[in-house]
């Protein structure tokens, strides 16, 4: 990786690393929901299928207390709910052919979990203020 | 995430792995498996190219990925969802630990266009500093730019390139790649490639900084 092409090369992502793959493969990757903002949540606690959580405005950075129902989270994600869990809450559109329809989706974050990712997960919900409401035992 | 100042018409936000890889072992069933893609994500993933032995590039709702024999590349069409594009990051190099080198990059690739010809050639002309070039050249153009930075980090080597070139597509009229690539090499076996990109909360916004400056000192007339 030291040694870097420096020909010009006509539009493609890797072109410092590596070798060219199919431009037109490259150099965009769709985008089927666009993204207008986003909040970061983590799960603080769940009642049968209603969800509560804490989230943060990523641009303004306010904090925002937000309740949802387990079903407004894609299948897949479903799984994925437990007290601590972050998660991304974005608002957007979703184009389809010449339409727009404002849309809202809920995404959860997978990783694989180790020692330092929980403490990062606790270090979020410190931050939003969340320790006061762990129960201390 | 710091906001950029200025409006990309295309955006990709992307880490890129080096090491051994076999590509075609890299399809979406694979990251539904090992539990980074859900069920339905993986079946309705879209395979844009499958070679075993060469390249697997597919793409859900939120990532794309292209994996060829030295390289493994999670990126993702829109900024706001770095946080996606690292959490897979760090789970593929946690998984596949043995095939990886300790060299890595994260990078951010930006799509400006601008209202005309006119504008587009007296950036790039900014940027190169062409003006120097009239003495020798008449109406001298710069065509592309490129610098680099090497800093030295605790337990790391960061080399950062800025390249701005003009994008040849033919549904992009006016456009600049603006492309800022953060190529680390970890100087200790010990230190794991996961764990820098965990612990990285810096490179996106030292990236978009440095864009939001060319912009200031560049594109604004």
């Amino acid at each position: 990786m030291e040694d870097f092409n420096l020909n010009s090369v006509a539009c493609a992502i890797e072109d410092a690393p590596s070798e060219k793959l199919n431009e037109e493969q490259e150099n965009v990757i769709d985008v089927t929901f666009q993204i207008e903002n986003k909040w970061e949540g983590v799960v603080v606690d769940i009642d049968g299928e209603i969800v509560y959580s804490k989230m943060k405005e990523v641009s303004s950075g306010d904090d925002y207390e937000y309740n949802f129902k387990k079903k407004d989270v894609p299948s897949d994600d479903r799984p994925l709910i437990t007290e601590g869990a972050l998660f991304n809450f974005y608002s957007g559109y979703q184009v389809k052919g010449k339409t727009r329809k404002n849309s809202r989706i809920i995404k959860f974050r997978r990783q694989l979990n180790t020692p330092k990712t929980i403490d990062a997960i606790l270090d979020k919900m410190n931050a939003m203020g969340i320790a006061d409401l762990i129960e201390k035992h | 995430m710091i906001d950029l100042s200025l409006k990309p018409s295309e955006s990709i936000y992307e880490i890129e792995i080096l090491g051994s890889f076999i590509p075609g072992n890299y399809n979406p069933m694979w990251f539904f498996s090992n539990d980074l893609l859900g069920k339905e994500e993986a079946e309705n993933a879209t395979i844009l190219k499958a070679e075993h032995e060469v390249v697997m590039i597919f793409t859900t709702n939120f990532i794309r990925i292209i994996v060829e024999k030295n390289k493994f590349r999670i990126g993702t069409g829109q900024l706001l969802s770095f946080d996606l594009v690292k959490d897979m990051a760090i789970s593929v190099c946690k998984l596949i630990k043995d095939s990886i080198l300790n060299e890595f990059s994260i990078e951010t690739c930006l799509h400006i266009t601008f209202k005309n010809e006119k504008l587009f050639l007296k950036a790039l002309n900014s940027l190169g500093n062409a003006e120097r070039w009239n003495n020798l050249l008449a109406n001298p153009q710069s065509i592309e730019f490129e610098v680099q930075s090497k800093i030295d980090l605790p337990n790391k080597k960061l080399k950062r390139i800025l390249r701005v070139s003009p994008c040849g597509r033919s549904d992009m009229k006016n456009t600049l790649h603006v492309y800022v690539f953060n190529v680390f090499t970890l100087k200790k076996e010990k230190t794991s490639v996961w764990e820098v990109i965990e612990e990285d909360t810096t490179t996106l916004n030292a990236s978009i900084t440095l864009i939001n400056d060319l912009n200031d000192l560049h594109f604004k007339n």
